[in-house]
């Protein structure tokens, strides 16, 4: 195991050490069947990575990642690599392979078949899986010998290698003699992940079983023989079959869960909530009201915010009580320092946002109950929500609620997706609630996504009018840099521009949705067994979850 | 035959009306479906693999009247394209594999509906005024007028979830391969139950009335006066001359309910999670995926055709003149 | 007064009409508890009042939704939506039916022809699913958009029917006189043709009624329609997308649910009732019973004879 961060272009010398990431310690018998659901429409017969048609069967169950990492631990847990290092002007990646790995069809697995994907993305943007030939920071791909490949890149860069994970590694044999690989239904799917034979598909149920020749086989895994997938079509189709004990691992959003499902059989129901990104309001600070600070300030310290975490989500977010850019998931990453500046603008304080929006000139001029501009023109705006995703509807119908509260006339304004993603994008929203890129790899990619530059027009959260080429800077710096020190200085300046522009309201930070059914299958993440944030949707949490689940 | 032709050419007039509605309608709306493909991927897809789709899925460039060509080209070689929910999955395959479960819903449940209600309606015309005739169609208004979704939901939280004496969805259990054996056949008849009662539950008031009315107008007729006054027995009116009169109302009135049994399929197959159009159709809606939804349309309108022209040919049967 | 037509004609449609009066009573109570909602339910049915899902109490007379607002202010306030969504979409359809029905019947010909053709022709498009796919198009839809398109594409059976009776009228010897004496088209229209199609019509909105009262529920439970406003239908997708019945809170699914059946059951029962002014054969109640015992008397009579 490797600590992330610090050594983080270190290569792993003692490889083998890095095998398996046991928790409890223990091994298990082979055997069992896991059921988990699916939300789909019908299942086909598809296991193509790249179509996506069904990723979330083939990734980390047929497709072994390079490497996956687990930010939870803080830890690189190496599949098909045993390392990488950086070359010194970070100007170039070297990846190593592990030895004798095969393919589940017995064919040798090596450095030219992850040559061969990586330049997939190349030839396809379709194809360009971790994104970084049309960011232009990959220039070519080389395998130098049979175990060692070589990246070249366009611009420096030492965060490459939290990109590759998302690589899926396909067998050249089979895939260089597809004509159309965008349309490629690979129906016979030769893997190298623990469960690569297909031995049912049906529409509303797939099972793929043990691959044949896993590399970790010797090692007694994986301990389940087969994985059945089952067609939902929504969510609480999945709380019924959870209910019933038709199904082992949730990923859903399941109301009211301690009394619906934990409470009839608490040995065995279980769920575990950990933090995952945030959820903010974004305010296009172009424009009046926004456009000033204290407005942006009293709009923050409005929101009640544990109320409408408890309201409209059963209280399964964390609140955020920071407003510095990151969540619950980063809190490794907090300064206490800075946060310590800006934490009274999450806390509910009516009062004190209706002084300060007083004190600013909000009056309420034609006695209507709601405030006025200082220039007398009226405030009445809209904040977005896709139609449809109702915990965030209500979300916003309980913002607009306590603004109103404050004297400020604001409207939940339910769009299409089509108009929300321009409107966010191009900056033409007034204000709209998103989700942020603050449950990646490292803190930096926030505060990127938020707002270097170069991502607006890209990204949903860049187009609040704020930015600077000083910040712009700063982020390219840090992706050009390991030094530890300077990254963490770095952070903390950003953390401040963020607080002190408060481009965005944090509302709160959503949860890992995850439940899990301990009647046939153990091994599960729990609370106090955290060895990994239980994402079934990323393919590198699942596979490291997966591969601790055993049949009781 | 000029009847017959007539009809013909107006199936095709309003086969081609659908048509034409189909194309219009997306080209009219703001967005595309590959923002749609993105919303329901939730943000799990990147911004440059969303770019790449919308080049290979976008509409075909040209003038508007070649787009009709092509499109209309493509609908009679029954190429509707690739369903975008399900990509690269073409929406014909798609449907091939959920018509049958909708037929036999949406068939079952109308055969049982209209077979409760002409009995219903029949005993109440013959009571008139009777417990029946008085109060079985006011009940049951009541009953239809919950909406279908409701009631689903009410049942399945019931007998599913609550007493788990009926399964919980899919139209047979995924276990069990499918062939024709007795094992299969009977878990396909077991995971009805429930969506065929409940889709008789939201429709059975509107068939005992019509029945009943349909019924009372053509025991009214002067034939049948007259079979009755000729001291036909009850038994030999029913059948010989009542039923089959009743017959043409009663499909008459199958082909305009068509609309409203789909609608019904839609919530019942929801709430069921039920594998038939229905399902596939509220998914579509809720991805915006165009190519789907409008061939399901584009299915519906052709049920509706098919039971005009069963309704046709029974009014070729009944009436003599039409053949002329 | 007692002698005006209108009361003479009601007295009629109610003596021993136990559905015509039912009706009548559920219908008028719907409305007049809609109609003043504000005055009979004293939260405001967007504010948060409670805690969420709490159960019916003398507080909270239905309970509280997921979000903590009043069911009962709730129900009683998106009564009034859903009722001006039945009632306006009725109207756009019975104006639309007896526009193309009188004109096709009275004025014959040419004209007929092209509005029958294109009556025909929508007749075959399947309303329900036809209005689903209008609304996912349109994005979600308001309260007005849905009482438009409802009554835009349901008046083609109802013209079909206007028509015929109009054809039937049309020939009548009143009719002919008022033709030959010279009257105008249009007044004949008016004041000859249409009274004769009162009784249908008055059917035919109510039919529309209870038809787009439940397109408003179903559209709304399918998230097609706009979830922000309260109405019957956005409170059963309210519902359905906080599991209502699952979390155990009945009452967030049940009471909208049965506000529909109670009023659509009610109109159903009018309905019914007026049906029977146009079809005296359907009629049913006590003067059947009256006219049977009579029946059994003459036979009886005629049996000693």
């Amino acid at each position: 195991m490797k600590k992330l961060g610090l050594t983080i272009a270190v290569s792993a010398i003692a490889a083998g050490m890095a095998l398996s990431a046991h928790a409890d310690g223990h091994k298990h018998a082979q055997g069992g069947t896991l059921t988990v659901p699916i939300i789909t429409q019908t299942f086909v017969d598809d296991f193509n990575p790249y179509t996506g048609a069904q990723g979330d069967m083939v990734g980390g169950t047929m497709y072994e990642p390079l490497w996956a990492v687990n930010a939870m631990q803080g830890e690189i847990n190496w599949r098909l690599a045993s390392g990488f290092t950086y070359d010194d002007d970070l100007m170039g990646l070297t990846i190593k392979l592990k030895d004798g790995l095969t393919w589940s069809d017995g064919e040798t697995l090596d450095a030219d078949d992850v040559v061969y994907s990586l330049n997939l993305g190349n030839e396809d943007a379709k194809l360009d899986a971790t994104g970084q030939w049309s960011s232009g920071k990959f220039v070519s791909v080389e395998a130098v010998d049979a175990t060692t490949v070589y990246i070249k890149f366009g611009a420096k860069d030492g965060t490459i290698d939290w990109h590759l994970p998302r690589l899926h590694v396909v067998p050249q044999h089979i895939f260089s003699s597809v004509e159309d690989i965008s349309t490629f239904s690979n129906s016979n799917p030769v893997g190298s992940g623990p469960m690569t034979e297909v031995t049912q598909v049906r529409d509303n149920q797939i099972e793929i079983c043990r691959n044949p020749n896993y590399y970790k086989a010797d090692q007694g895994l994986p301990y389940l023989d087969c994985i059945k997938f089952r067609q939902y079509t929504d969510n609480s189709q999945i709380q019924a079959a959870l209910i019933n004990d038709e199904i082992d691992w949730g990923s859903n959003f399941i109301a009211d869960i301690e009394k619906t499902y934990v409470a009839p059989n608490p040995e065995n129901h279980g769920f575990w909530y950990p933090a995952n990104d945030l959820i903010n309001i974004y305010l296009n600070t172009r424009e009046a009201p926004f456009s000033d600070i204290n407005f942006r300030k009293a709009f923050s310290m409005s929101l009640d915010r544990p109320m409408i975490v408890d309201l409209a989500a059963y209280g399964y977010p964390t609140p955020e009580s920071h407003v510095t850019g990151l969540g619950e998931f980063f809190k490794t990453h907090f300064n206490d320092e800075v946060n310590a500046k800006y934490d009274y603008l999450a806390e509910y304080n009516p009062e004190a946002a209706m002084a300060l929006l007083d004190e600013a000139g909000y009056k309420d001029v034609d006695g209507d109950g709601f405030l006025e501009n200082p220039d007398g023109s009226a405030i009445n705006f809209d904040i977005h929500v896709v139609n449809g995703w109702t915990d965030w509807v209500q979300t916003v119908q309980m913002v607009s609620e306590y603004l109103a509260e404050i004297g400020i006339k604001a409207n939940t304004k339910t769009v299409d997706w089509s108009v929300y993603d321009s409107a966010l994008k191009e900056g033409t929203y007034q204000a709209s609630i998103n989700w942020s890129k603050t449950n990646a790899e490292d803190p930096i990619q926030a505060y990127q996504d938020y707002f270097h530059t170069s991502r607006q027009g890209n990204s949903w959260h860049t187009n609040h009018g704020i930015s600077s080429p000083a910040v712009d800077e700063l982020i390219d710096e840090y992706t050009a840099t390991s030094d530890a020190d300077r990254r963490k200085a770095i952070l903390a300046e950003l953390m401040d521009f963020t607080g002190e522009n408060l481009a965005f309201v944090p509302l709160f930070s959503n949860p890992t949705w995850y439940q899990y059914n301990a009647t046939r299958i153990g091994g599960w993440p729990t609370a106090d067994n955290p060895f990994v944030q239980p994402v079934f949707y990323d393919s590198s949490r699942k596979l490291i979850t997966f591969e601790q689940l055993y049949a009781k | 035959m000029s009847f017959v032709l007539r009809r013909f050419a107006f199936y095709f007039v309003a086969i081609m009306v659908a048509i034409t509605f189909n194309f219009i309608m997306p080209r009219m709306m703001p967005g595309d479906p590959v923002d749609a493909l993105f919303a329901s991927a939730q943000g799990r897809m990147s911004l440059e693999t969303l770019a790449a789709y919308k080049e290979m899925l976008g509409f075909v460039d040209g003038p508007l009247h070649e787009q009709y060509f092509i499109y209309l080209k493509s609908i009679f070689t029954w190429d509707l394209g690739p369903s975008i929910m399900l990509y690269p999955l073409p929406v014909s395959d798609l449907l091939a594999v959920k018509v049958p479960w909708t037929v036999g819903l949406a068939g079952m449940s109308t055969f049982i509906s209209v077979f409760i209600g002409l009995l219903i309606g029949t005993y109440a015309s013959y009571h008139r005024a009777g417990f029946v005739d008085r109060f079985m169609p006011g009940f049951w208004a009541f009953v239809g007028a919950m909406p279908q979704p409701v009631t689903a939901l009410y049942i399945f939280f019931i007998f599913a979830l609550t007493w788990k004496v009926f399964p919980l969805s899919y139209g047979a259990n995924p276990d069990i391969d499918p062939s024709y054996s007795w094992e299969y056949l009977s878990s396909i008849l077991y995971h009805a139950v429930l969506p065929i009662s409940s889709m008789i539950l939201g429709g059975i008031g509107a068939w005992i009335f019509n029945m009943r009315n349909a019924m009372i107008n053509v025991l009214g007729e002067d034939y049948i006066t007259m079979a009755k006054a000729k001291g036909l027995s009850n038994g030999r009116i029913m059948s010989h001359y009542a039923a089959r009169n009743a017959l043409l109302p009663v499909v008459t009135a199958v082909s305009m309910q068509i609309g409203f049994i789909m609608a019904g399929a839609i919530f019942i197959e929801t709430v069921y999670n039920y594998p038939g159009v229905g399902l596939l159709l509220f998914k579509a809606l809720g991805a915006r995926d165009y190519p789907t939804m409008q061939a399901c349309f584009l299915l519906i309108v052709v049920f509706v055709l098919v039971a005009n022209f069963i309704a046709d040919l029974l009014n070729l049967w009944l009436d003599p003149r039409l053949r002329k | 007064m007692l002698s005006h037509p209108v009361i003479k004609f009601l007295r009629r449609f109610y003596s021993g009409n136990m559905a015509a009066i039912l009706g009548t009573l559920i219908v008028s109570t719907v409305i007049i508890m809609s109609a003043f909602a504000s005055v009979i339910a004293e939260n405001d049915p967007k504010k948060r009042v409670a805690r969420g899902h709490q159960p019916p109490s003398a507080e909270l007379l239905l309970g509280s939704t997921r979000s903590g607002k009043d069911v009962f202010s709730q129900v009683l306030h998106g009564g009034q939506v859903s009722l001006m969504v039945a009632f306006g979409a009725a109207l756009i359809t019975i104006t639309i039916a007896i526009c193309v029905g009188v004109s096709a019947g009275y004025f014959g010909g040419r004209v007929d022809e092209f509005l029958m053709s294109l009556t025909n022709i929508i007749l075959v498009f399947p309303q329900l699913p036809l209005l689903i796919i209008l609304a996912a198009f349109l994005g979600q839809v308001g309260p007005v958009v849905i009482a438009l398109i409802i009554g835009l594409s349901s008046w083609a059976w109802g013209a079909r029917v206007i028509r015929s009776q109009t054809l039937a009228v049309r020939n009548k010897e009143f009719i002919l006189a008022a033709e030959v004496m010279g009257e105008s088209k249009w007044r004949i229209i008016l004041f000859e043709i249409l009274p004769n199609l009162i009784s249908i019509v008055v059917g035919m909105a109510m039919g529309t009624c209870i038809y787009a009262l439940m397109a408003e529920a179903g559209l709304g439970f399918l998230g097609l329609g706009d979830s922000t406003i309260v109405t019957w239908g956005t409170m059963l997708f309210w519902a359905q997308s906080n599991s209502a019945f699952i979390v155990g809170a009945w009452w967030d699914m049940v009471v909208p649910g049965t506000a529909i059946a109670i009023f659509g059951g009610g109109l159903a029962l009018l309905n019914m009732s007026v049906d029977q002014i146009s079809n005296p054969k359907l009629k049913t109640g006590s003067y059947i019973k009256t006219w049977r015992r009579m029946k059994t008397e003459v036979e009886a009579r005629r049996a000693q004879s």
